[in-house]
């Protein structure tokens, strides 16, 4: 339930309401309809008793109902229609050529009124009757009590209900689709803006746009508003670090560079020789810090990079600074491969790597990237002369150097192991196809 | 050769200038980058050193604003910010090396030199034309591997036609490139320095590597040059 969208819950609950609205409807209808039929039933029968009363005669002491009339269903055996007059003891005086299919007589004892329709089974069939007992005054001045007794099969009645039933289900059926599909397109048509809204954020977090673009209805733009100033001054804030930064790295290493050009132009001595150890050393310090505090404490809002580009920037700029060595920088990124996290971040693991790479390959160095398995893969690999297992961990351990002669191995390497332990991702040093060392680093693509 | 050095820090700036003077390059030297662009398209320079953090128009711009007017001299950038994105930056403007600050001179030179080899389409810093080898990084000249003794003028006739081994070199351009902007020129001097090379890298006048072109100056024998 948590994790249903807008649109899931809106469907729901309208379908929901949908539903039991046009279930009260359909059985409000039904039953006025019964009712409405049943009491329509009723007015017939008694029309029917009275139609008997009006034929009936009196015919040397005794009732006599003429072959006159009639109701053509009371000649009609299976019209369901029957009537029957019985004289208070019970015995038949006169019955509808229709009731003949009745072996028996309704029975006298049963009330039977014309105000209310009384059910029974008849013979195996469920009736509806209706009936009046008069007294008739005869012309010897006798007084016999009849009842007049109209029946009829009730499945006359359930069977019109029934049609009816079908009928406005069918209707209401249909009424119900079709707004439902209204409903989908009003839904849809309300919901663009918050979908537009997770698309500009999406591609916001992709690092395609800078901020959040389009008109949104007023509901929404306090929400806009506030993601765009978060990124704005997540931005600014970056830039005005970085500027400082800058600034910083500025203000330190110049004099750093005076000292150690002036000490380069002193004879060499022991002193001399201190001294520039000790200015290698704050300059160390410095950059690792100053690099250290320019990646990203993990992740950001803006979540993730295209990696093709920035691994392009990187190939660009060091086939210029190694064009001497005649190196072939191989870029195998895989299409659409993307890095969960910020560029800077990104430019820093490939350049550090790839630049390590470069310094102790013969000719060749492959750069690839691809999704494997929920993670982030970057591989890089050398055909130099490899590094060895007994070494491998020395390396991976920050600021160690294997080599004093090629400098930057230990610091950059270093910036990797930060960066990698910001993401929670992992890197290993193993042996490359090509001969020479894989640098394999793998960040999980989701927290 | 001619290197231009942008650089805001006076320490920086004319340690460098001595430092590439004493290894027989030519200087030309500014302390912004509005001076340096001037300098860069005004003046024969082959390379240029510049750092990144100037006053007025920065590093990047001025680097920017020499590929704009389809300026290609070489350009090494000087950075205190050593970010792969800076890097980048730097790199992706127009510049062809970069070094952070603080750097090691002798490391400058050797990015210089091999810059230099690789404009002029050498991979080695070893320059051989005929039976004469150039060493860049030594700045000493060898004939059938035997050492010849040059002065530093000389050394720089030498290896400016090295370095530029398919062109018609006017004396004007060469003595601007082997010189500093204010050094008093005499084009009789550089014919002078031309004559004594000859002698020294062709004694016997059999291998005639250096040709004078009457009127427009000099060139290496194109036979020679392949």
């Amino acid at each position: 339930m948590k994790h249903w969208s807008l649109k899931q819950r809106l469907t729901t609950v309208s379908s929901i309401i949908l539903f039991i609205a046009f279930s009260i409807i359909y059985f409000a209808t039904q039953s006025a309809y019964s009712i409405a039929s049943k009491s329509r039933l009723q007015e017939s029968m008694t029309a029917q008793v009275y139609a008997l009363m009006a034929v009936a005669n009196d015919d040397q002491g005794q009732l006599f109902i003429p072959d006159i009339l009639r109701n053509e269903r009371l000649e009609n055996l299976s019209s369901g229609l029957v009537a029957y007059v019985l004289q208070d003891d019970g015995s038949l005086v006169w019955q509808s050529p229709s009731s003949e299919l009745f072996e028996l007589l309704p029975d006298r004892t049963q009330i039977f009124s014309m105000q209310k329709i009384t059910e029974s089974n008849f013979e195996g069939r469920d009736m509806f009757w209706i009936g009046e007992s008069i007294i008739w005054e005869h012309e010897d001045n006798q007084e016999k009590t009849y009842i007049f007794i109209v029946g009829e099969k009730q499945s006359i009645l359930t069977s019109a209900v029934d049609k009816f039933k079908n009928e406005v289900f069918a209707w209401l059926s249909i009424s119900g689709i079709v707004l439902l599909i209204v409903f989908a397109y009003a839904l849809n048509f309300s919901l663009t803006p918050l979908k537009t809204a997770q698309r500009q954020i999406e591609l916001v977090r992709m690092g395609e746009t800078k901020s959040v673009e389009g008109e949104f209805p007023e509901e929404l733009i306090p929400l806009t508003s506030s993601i765009n100033q978060l990124l704005e001054s997540e931005a600014r804030q970056k830039s005005r670090f970085r500027d400082s930064l800058g600034n910083l790295a500025h203000s330190l290493k110049t004099p750093l560079a005076i000292i150690k050009g002036e000490l380069e132009r002193e004879s060499k001595t022991e002193k001399t020789d201190i001294l520039k150890a000790q200015v290698e050393r704050i300059d160390d310090i410095v950059r690792y810090q100053l690099n250290r505090s320019v990646i990203s404490s993990g992740r950001t809002l803006v979540k993730t990079c295209a990696v093709q580009p920035e691994v392009t920037k990187i190939v660009d700029a060091l086939k210029k600074v190694y064009k001497d060595k005649g190196i072939k920088i191989h870029n195998r990124i895989a299409d659409n491969t993307i890095f969960p996290g910020d560029a800077g971040d990104l430019l820093e693991l490939v350049g550090n790597l790839t630049e390590n790479a470069c310094k102790w390959t013969n000719s060749i160095v492959v750069i690839s990237a691809k999704h494997k398995e929920g993670n982030f893969c970057l591989y890089v690999d050398d055909d130099g002369l490899g590094i060895e297992e007994k070494n491998r961990e020395a390396i991976l351990n920050r600021g160690k150097r294997l080599d004093q002669s090629t400098e930057g191995q230990g610091l950059g390497l270093s910036i990797v192991m930060d960066i990698i332990k910001n993401y929670r991702g992992e890197i290993a040093i193993e042996n490359s196809a090509l001969g020479g060392a894989l640098f394999r680093i793998t960040i999980p693509l989701d927290e | 050769m001619k290197i231009l050095i942008v650089e805001d820090e006076a320490l920086i700036r004319e340690n460098l200038v001595s430092s590439f003077k004493s290894r027989g390059f030519a200087t030309e030297s500014a302390e912004n980058g509005e001076d340096g662009l001037f300098l860069a398209d005004e003046y024969p320079i082959d390379l240029a050193v510049v750092d990144i953090g100037l006053p007025g128009i920065s590093g990047l711009e001025l680097i920017a604003k020499l590929r704009e007017n389809n300026n290609q001299i070489p350009v090494i950038v000087l950075t205190a910010r050593d970010s792969w994105q800076d890097k980048v930056e730097g790199l992706s403007t127009g510049a062809d090396d970069y070094m952070a600050k603080p750097f090691e001179f002798e490391e400058l030179l050797a990015r210089c030199n091999a810059l230099l080899r690789r404009t002029a389409g050498f991979a080695s810093p070893l320059l051989k034309i005929a039976d004469i080898e150039l060493d860049t990084m030594a700045q000493s000249v060898k004939k059938s591997d035997k050492q010849i003794e040059l002065t530093a003028y000389e050394y720089k006739v030498i290896e400016y036609l090295f370095l530029n081994p398919k062109k018609v070199i006017s004396k004007s351009e060469l003595t601007e490139h082997i010189y500093d902007q204010d050094f008093d020129r005499d084009s009789n001097v550089l014919e002078v320095f031309v004559g004594r090379l000859r002698k020294k890298i062709d004694p016997n006048q059999e291998l005639k590597l250096i040709q004078t072109l009457r009127g427009q100056g000099y060139r290496l024998n194109p036979d020679f040059v392949s």
